[in-house]
């Protein structure tokens, strides 16, 4: 499994260095802004360090979904399909390494976006007083400290990489079972859309019967609860996906 | 070695193999004849283990295809089907990372052999090249079963002589190989065995040696034999 995950990465490493020569500009950006106190450039970093954050995990994942639909629908599919491996190990290698990429993606913006508010607020006391003001008027549920912030940044990349993995499920779906059919791409994409949807209305409806009054908000156990519930359907996914592939797939 | 009970694949609307049985032996090099679309290739992707059989099934040394019969058989696509990325270089180590029979110096000496530098990129190489390079990479590999699907589609006539010399030098008595192609007398002067398949039907297996000796008749004429009722695009 470990060639298929170096041979994924391979395949994407282009786009990731792409994204990282952009957040090294805009990083520059931001310490210029900050160190020279001017606040144009400084702001212009902050919004272009936050756009580049959030285009990097979704251009990671729709990426990875991207490379699989190439991968099962063109002849590039032996490369993958005549090694001795099976669909699991194959689908395997590429969850892994997607999932990968966008957990050290989101913990690399983290740490980035930590550095960057310990610097700011060194280098301007007045941060330091907006954050407190901001907190004291979001109340003690809702708001945001470091170990807060942390925890919900994980819960976010669950949630992405559950959608990554149906997304791998919709077009392994018009590959296969859809394949020939006309409008398979639409029919799967909406398969995709009912999907993901449907997960959330449950994890809703699961959190409306068991939260009580003083669970609003921020929790400890609403993240852990958040974190196990999209972790569970990400393999539940991953399962049915690469039982599809092994099953109905003809490349 | 390689046995096909009663295989059939269907796609939607058709049916791609309809029952075919049959057995391959080693030591034996088999050409697979029959039209475009008689079903030759959906055959050899099933055997490859690319695709599963709707019904029958395909044995190899008594035991149904599966993730481990690929470690032994080694097959071929008509079509490129490297990552654009790659280099001649690049394909050598995929095969070396995947394949335990895989020999990095036979690797190079056909690609030596074949005028292909290592640092050629896969996407500018031609259609003769590329199927030079799809050929060292698989006959490189020291399976059991070679399968090569029209290896010597699109072509010329020079370029076919370095393939099919390449694809001799790995034939031995332990090895079986199976070439299929529409050029049949490129494979007349080659292979001992001929199956045609018609209409995705099994439709013979000829002793080639024995076709010009006993029923004086070339591979070539079997083969018109055969197919003469078969619509060949104008050509009867």
């Amino acid at each position: 499994m470990g060639n298929l995950i170096k041979y994924e990465f391979r395949k994407t490493w282009m786009i990731k260095a792409i994204i990282l020569v952009f957040t090294a500009i805009f990083e520059v950006l931001f310490l210029a802004g900050t160190f020279s106190k001017n606040e144009d450039m400084l702001g212009t970093g902050i919004g272009f360090l936050m756009l580049t954050t959030f285009g990097a995990l979704f251009i990671i994942g729709v990426y990875g979904i991207f490379r699989l639909h190439k991968d099962i629908t063109t002849k590039q599919s032996y490369m993958l399909f005549m090694t001795p491996h099976n669909s699991y190990t194959i689908l395997g290698a590429k969850l892994i390494e997607n999932a990968g990429s966008i957990l050290l993606t989101g913990v690399f913006y983290m740490v980035l976006a930590l550095i960057d508010i310990t610097i700011l607020t060194a280098y301007s006391g007045e941060i330091e007083q907006a954050i407190a003001f901001i907190n004291e008027i979001l109340g003690e549920h809702y708001s945001i400290d470091t170990y807060r912030f942390i925890m919900i940044s994980f819960d976010m990349i669950a949630v992405w990489i559950f959608n990554i993995v149906t997304g791998f499920f919709a077009v392994t779906i018009s590959a296969s079972v859809l394949n020939g059919k006309k409008g398979s791409g639409i029919i799967s994409f909406i398969m995709y859309l009912v999907i993901t949807g449907f997960i959330e209305k449950l994890h809703n409806f699961v959190m409306d019967c068991f939260t009580s009054a003083d669970m609003i908000g921020f929790t400890t156990g609403r993240m852990v609860y958040n974190l196990i519930y999209y972790i569970g359907f990400t393999v539940i996914m991953y399962v049915i996906t690469a039982w599809v592939m092994d099953n109905k797939l003809s490349v | 070695m390689l046995e096909s009970i009663e295989v059939t694949k269907k796609f939607v609307g058709k049916t791609a193999v309809d029952g075919i049985t049959m057995q391959l032996e080693p030591g034996h090099i088999y050409a697979m004849l029959g039209p475009n679309g008689s079903g030759k290739t959906t055959w050899m992707k099933m055997a490859a283990g690319l695709i599963k059989p709707t019904s029958g099934q395909i044995r190899y040394m008594g035991q149904p295809i599966s993730i481990e019969t690929k470690n032994d058989i080694a097959y071929m696509s008509t079509e490129p089907y490297f990552y654009d990325w790659m280099t001649v270089g690049d394909v050598g180590k995929y095969y070396a990372d995947f394949f335990k029979d895989f020999s990095m110096d036979k690797y190079d000496y056909l690609i030596e052999k074949m005028d292909l530098e290592k640092k050629l990129k896969v996407k500018s190489l031609s259609s003769g090249m590329m199927a030079k390079l799809k050929v060292a990479a698989t006959m490189a590999r020291d399976a059991k079963v070679y399968m090569l699907d029209e290896p010597l589609n699109g072509i010329d006539l020079l370029a076919r002589d370095s393939v099919m010399n390449m694809i001799l030098m790995s034939a031995d008595e332990g090895k079986t190989l199976l070439i299929s192609s529409h050029l049949v007398e490129e494979l007349e002067s080659v292979v001992d065995k001929a199956i045609f398949i018609k209409n995705s039907k099994f439709a013979g297996i000829y002793d080639v040696e024995a076709l010009r000796t006993e029923d004086n008749i070339s591979l070539a004429d079997k083969y018109r034999q055969v197919f003469s009722d078969v619509d060949m695009g104008g050509i009867q």
